[in-house]
This record gives C-alpha cells, sequence and structure tokens, in this order.
C-alpha cells in the first residue's frame, strides 16, 4: 500500500491560539479513517488545511505525492462535506440543483447511486435545501460525498442532526459502497463505538496534537481497567502505562494502556477484575491524561 | 482504487464552473427580465401619458434597473457559490476564473436584452445602437466586477476589509473636491468633460478599472477562506 | 460485533468456525465474499479479509481462484479437536476458579455437573 496523504510538522495559529500544534500522521490509499477528538480539538481546523480551503501557518501537507494548495489535480480527487454545509440558497435553490452542480465537478459522480441514496433518505429533488431539515441537510451532504466516488472523500462530522436509523444507512451505504469501489475515507466523529467497526484506523486529536495513531484492531483488547482494592491495583500497575486512576475508600480502578494475557489472568489469580474497556473508554482515558500531562508541564 | 482522476484542461474546467453557476438561469439571466418587463410596460404607459400631455422623453431605461440587479446578483453568486465549489475540489483560480466568465456572459446577454428593447422602442441607428451597447456592456460588467472585487476582499480579509473599503473609499468620495477647490482644477474639469476627448478617456478608463478589479479580485481570492460562519 | 472490546477479525473468524462445526457451512461449499461478510456484520472490508485470511492459514478455508473461499474438507474434524483441545482452558479453568472461590470442592462439582446433566 502507498501513502495518499502525509501530514509532517502542521501548525496552524490563530493570533496566540495554538488550533494545531506540529502535527504529523500519513495515510495509506484506500482505508477508512476515523478523526476523533473533542470539540476544539482541531479536527475540522485539521481536515480544512488538507483540503485546502485553510492555509497552515507552518508545516506541509502532500496528497498524491504534491501540494494540495491550488493544485487543480489533487483538488479534482477529493471531496470534502462539511458539517453545516451551508447551500447556494438562492443560486442553486433546490436539491436537484445541489446536485447537479456536484455532477458537474465530480469526475466519478454516479448517478444512479445518488438517485438510490436520495430514495434511501427520503430527500426530495424538488425540495428547497433552504427548507431541508438539520438532519436532511446532513444527509444530503452525505449522498453528495458518497455519490461523488472522489479518491479522497473527507467527511467533517458528516452525521451531526441525523437520528440513528438515518446514521446506521449512512454507515452501510458507505461500507456496501466502499467494498465495490475501495477509496480513501476519512470522517472526523465523537461517536467513536458507534463507528468503530468500520473505521481501519483511528487518529485522536487533543488540544491540537495527535495523541493517538493506531489500527482499531490492534487498539482492541490492548487496554484495560484493573479494579480492587487500592493497595493491591497499586501493586499490579506499578510497571504497567496508567491512563487513569480512580479511587473510592480503600477500593481502586486503574485504566492502564496495554496489558498482556499472562498479566491479566496473573493479576486475576491475585483477585483483582480485569476488564477490557472499550475504545470510547480508552480514547476518553487517553485524553484525560494528555490533558493531565499539560498541566503538570504548565506548572 | 476508485479510479483516481487525471486533470482535465483549464478549458473543460472553466466551462463546468460557468455551468455550475448558470445550471438555475432563474436568478442570473430569467428573474430580471421578468422584473423588467413589469417595469417596462409600466414606464411604456407611462410615457403615453406624458406625450398626451404635451411633454416628451423615455422616463426609464433597463440598463439603470440591471446595473443594481447585476451587482446584487454578482455578489450572491460569488458568495454562495464559492464555499460550494471549494468543497467540490474546485481550485480558487479555476472559481474565480469561470465565475468572472459566468459574470461576462451575463453582462453580455443583458447587453443584447436592453438593445433589442431599444430597437423596440424605434431605435434604428446602427451607429448609436452599437455605442449604446458598448456602453451598457462595460457598465454592466464594471457593476458586477465592483460585486466581484468587494465579495473577494470579504473573503480574504472579512469584516476588517470592508470597513477599511468603505471608510477609504468615503473619504475619497467626500475629500476629492476639496483637492479640486484646492488645487483650483474646477474650470479645467469643466472643459474636460465637454471636450470630445472626455468621450475617449471615458472609455480608457472604465476598461482600466474593470481591468484593475479583475487584477485586484483575483489578488485577494488567491489565499482566501471560504468559510462562511 | 457484540464484543466492543476483543478484535473484530477473531470474533468474526469463530463466527465461521462455529458455523462449520455446527454445520451450517458445509465443508467443500463456498462461504460468502468478503464484502457480503463486510456488509452483513457492518464491519471494515479489511477486517473481514484479515479474519478469513486467518482460516485460509489454519486450513479451514481455501481459495479457488476467481471463485471465492470454501470449507475445507476435513475442516469441522480439525476444528472440534481444536476447540477440543482448548475446551479445558476456557471453560473448566473458570470454573475450577469460581468454585475455589466459593468453596466448593471438585467433587461436588462434578456431582453438581452430573445432575445437571440428567
Amino acid at each position: 500500500m502507498s501513502k495518499i496523504i502525509e501530514v509532517s510538522n502542521l501548525s496552524k495559529n490563530f493570533g496566540s491560539l495554538k488550533a494545531l500544534d506540529k502535527v504529523s500522521f500519513a495515510i495509506e490509499q484506500d482505508g477508512i479513517y476515523g478523526l476523533v477528538g473533542r470539540n476544539g480539538a482541531g479536527k475540522t481546523t485539521l481536515l480544512e488545511i488538507l483540503t485546502s480551503q485553510t492555509i497552515a501557518s507552518e508545516g506541509e501537507v502532500t496528497i498524491l505525492g504534491q501540494h494540495p494548495f491550488e493544485n487543480s489535480y489533487v483538488m479534482s480527487n477529493i471531496a470534502f462535506i462539511k458539517e453545516a454545509q451551508r447551500y447556494p440558497d438562492n443560486i442553486l435553490p433546490k436539491v436537484k440543483d445541489v446536485l447537479g452542480a456536484a455532477a458537474l465537478i465530480f469526475e466519478n459522480w454516479d448517478q444512479g447511486f445518488a438517485d438510490q441514496l436520495l430514495a434511501d433518505f427520503r430527500l426530495d429533488l424538488k425540495r428547497k435545501v433552504r427548507k431541508l431539515s438539520k438532519g436532511q441537510t446532513a444527509a444530503l451532504g452525505v449522498v453528495i460525498g458518497l455519490a461523488s466516488r472522489a479518491p479522497v472523500t473527507i467527511f467533517d462530522e458528516p452525521y451531526s442532526g441525523m437520528d440513528p436509523v438515518a446514521r446506521q444507512l449512512f454507515y452501510d451505504r458507505l461500507l456496501a459502497d466502499y467494498a465495490e469501489n475501495p477509496r480513501t475515507i476519512i470522517f472526523s466523529t465523537h461517536l467513536v463505538d458507534e463507528a468503530a467497526d468500520l473505521l481501519e484506523h483511528i487518529i485522536v486529536l487533543e488540544s491540537g496534537r495527535v495523541i493517538l495513531d493506531a489500527a482499531t484492531e490492534d487498539l482492541r483488547g490492548q487496554a484495560a481497567v484493573i479494579e480492587g482494592p487500592m493497595a493491591k491495583v497499586m501493586g499490579a500497575i506499578e510497571k504497567l502505562e496508567v491512563l487513569e486512576l480512580q479511587e473510592v475508600g480503600s477500593f481502586g480502578r486503574a485504566f492502564v494502556n496495554q496489558i498482556s494475557q499472562s498479566q491479566s489472568s496473573k493479576f486475576v489469580s491475585e483477585g483483582l477484575n480485569v476488564q477490557p474497556i472499550s475504545l470510547q473508554q480508552l480514547i476518553i482515558s487517553k485524553t484525560k491524561q494528555n490533558s493531565n500531562l499539560e498541566m503538570e508541564s504548565a506548572k | 482504487m476508485s479510479t483516481q482522476v487525471t486533470e482535465k484542461p483549464l478549458a473543460t474546467r472553466l466551462l463546468r464552473v460557468i455551468k455550475m453557476n448558470l445550471s438555475n438561469p432563474w436568478p442570473t439571466l430569467i428573474t430580471p427580465w421578468l422584473i423588467l418587463a413589469v417595469l417596462l410596460t409600466t414606464a411604456f404607459f407611462f410615457e403615453l401619458w406624458l406625450t398626451s400631455i404635451g411633454a416628451t422623453g423615455v422616463f426609464f431605461e433597463p440598463e439603470q434597473f440591471l446595473i443594481i440587479y447585476l451587482l446584487v446578483i454578482a455578489n450572491q453568486v460569488f458568495l454562495n457559490q464559492f464555499p460550494l465549489a471549494l468543497s467540490y475540489g474546485v481550485t480558487r483560480r479555476d472559481f474565480y476564473l469561470g465565475t468572472v466568465l459566468s459574470l461576462t456572459f451575463v453582462a453580455f446577454a443583458s447587453t443584447v436584452g436592453i438593445t433589442l428593447v431599444s430597437i423596440l422602442r424605434g431605435a434604428n441607428d446602427l451607429t448609436d445602437l452599437l455605442n449604446a451597447a458598448g456602453a451598457n456592456f462595460s457598465a454592466l460588467l464594471a457593476s458586477e466586477l465592483l460585486a466581484v472585487t468587494l465579495t473577494a476582499l470579504y473573503f480574504r480579509f472579512r469584516n476588517i476589509g470592508m470597513v477599511t473599503f468603505f471608510v477609504t473609499t468615503g473619504t475619497l468620495m467626500a475629500g476629492s473636491p476639496f483637492v479640486v477647490t484646492y488645487l483650483d482644477l474646477w474650470d479645467e474639469l469643466e472643459r474636460f468633460a465637454f471636450s470630445s476627448s472626455w468621450e475617449f478617456a471615458r472609455t480608457v478608463i472604465g476598461w482600466s478599472v474593470i481591468a484593475l478589479m479583475l487584477l485586484i479580485g483575483y489578488g485577494l481570492i488567491r489565499r482566501a477562506n471560504p468559510q462562511l460562519r | 460485533m457484540e464484543d466492543a472490546n476483543r478484535p473484530i477479525f477473531l470474533q468474526l473468524g469463530e463466527r465461521l468456525e462455529n458455523e462449520i462445526i455446527s454445520g451450517q457451512l458445509a465443508e467443500d461449499s463456498a462461504i460468502p465474499s468478503i464484502n457480503e461478510l463486510a456488509a452483513f456484520y457492518r464491519i471494515n472490508p479489511a477486517t473481514a479479509l484479515k479474519a478469513v485470511n486467518l482460516l485460509v492459514e489454519n486450513g479451514i478455508l481455501y481459495k479457488k481462484r476467481g471463485i471465492g473461499m470454501f470449507v475445507a474438507v476435513g475442516a469441522r474434524k480439525q476444528l472440534i479437536e481444536m476447540h477440543q483441545k482448548t475446551f479445558a482452558g476456557e471453560f473448566i479453568d473458570p470454573l475450577l476458579a469460581e468454585g475455589k472461590k466459593i468453596g466448593l470442592s471438585v467433587v461436588e462439582i462434578i456431582q453438581m455437573i452430573e445432575k445437571r446433566s440428567n
């Protein structure tokens, strides 16, 4: 596999605020990538720089081996669907106008697929875009992004406002179409556990930095929570990387980054309770650990 | 993988932007003429009445309306289409050039419309018609490009750009009479305005301003952020 | 997939194994394609491929070029033997550990099992 996107030491400052702080990662060609992080972690800024909507303060991005900025070769391979995308109300007022424009611009546009998706999401071609609900507007974005079949398709929080049924539909259609037409799909999301099975790879941003960049399968079953009497828990975690430690009276709970099968059975035989943790919990713990470290370094 | 897209020639890319801007012809090419049909009909009866009481003259010219209408619509096209086009993977350069060409087409079509109205109203001197068409075309285009340049300024520098522009323009407009008075140039200006060289100078100045706005707009948009928040 | 905490390819692999053991997937018959598996279980196709490849490596499935994946002849027997080997570790050990914790002797546990299985 080859790298389709490479990001190195990317920073973006808004005045004194560092929205992105020396971000580096690479994305392989053909895969579904999740960009995860809290509000304000820098997800949107990062995606805007990748799609050359915004200009980075420092660092470098290459897509398909070239700089994307004002590069019509690179840009014609990209579709970017934003959260709360604004559509041109009076110039292209109807759903069919917005789709018509997409059909003109995207080389790999599949009208049959677009029509099928419209029916799935119950979007009426003659509806005015202005009159769509938040969820329907999000669905329109999803239709455009999927039917564009752009080699690099980027969704920024594609489903804000979409109900669980519509989100499930999005996942199903995305997977089925991805299987037939593999391409590089990146989407930012809060809903880690819901999307986890789809994602091949997860990149977690926190305060403008990458705190986790790993294959989803490698993350599963690695991290664990160890519970028991505080003294025993403390003994167990001595040589482990602790993400988060909680204490209630003499009872303790530790989230650890990585634990082997033999360690786990040893702790269980010592009377501790060891459970694997979900991806969402792992990311929350990682994020907390990161902000704790930051607070310490600030002192 | 999904077929990687090869770069299409510039002409193809620009044509796509033009089609995208004009795929719904209502706001740019149809609606203004529906409004004009009403205005012109009213003006026709008003002029009939004027004639009946012995007065003469043309009461309303379509270009007076279109200059303002196209200023507004050029702003609408640019403001609305720019963010969408970029999220569809169009470059700023292609969007800008394509949009200027779209608007040039709209100005041209509008000029043809105005000329047809003049012919309907009885104008028949070809030279006069052509001269008027040239003047109307450049006026409409200048109006659209003013909107384009201002919108580009907005995308590049947002509210700060807008405030700076209007304060500067306001100061220049308010200040220029004082400068003319101070330099004692009123007589010179009057002589120039009624001379035959003014006709020529007006054309040269007009097209220079158009070219200048085109370049400034291009310079502004090259590093502009399309997000509307 | 049902268990959020274990690698999905292992879970999918086990499902396929169970279907082979139960006879739902007969020997020498085709299994669903990678894309069908991915769509059905709502997982990434790369993950489905990983699960299938693991079974191919273990000789449970085999590839017919251009046609698809098939259950190997003898796969069911092989799987049953494998599962019998791991049975003690997976099921008896936790049973004994829990019994020990609440003070049940091995004899008592055996008695309970016999009573239950009648």
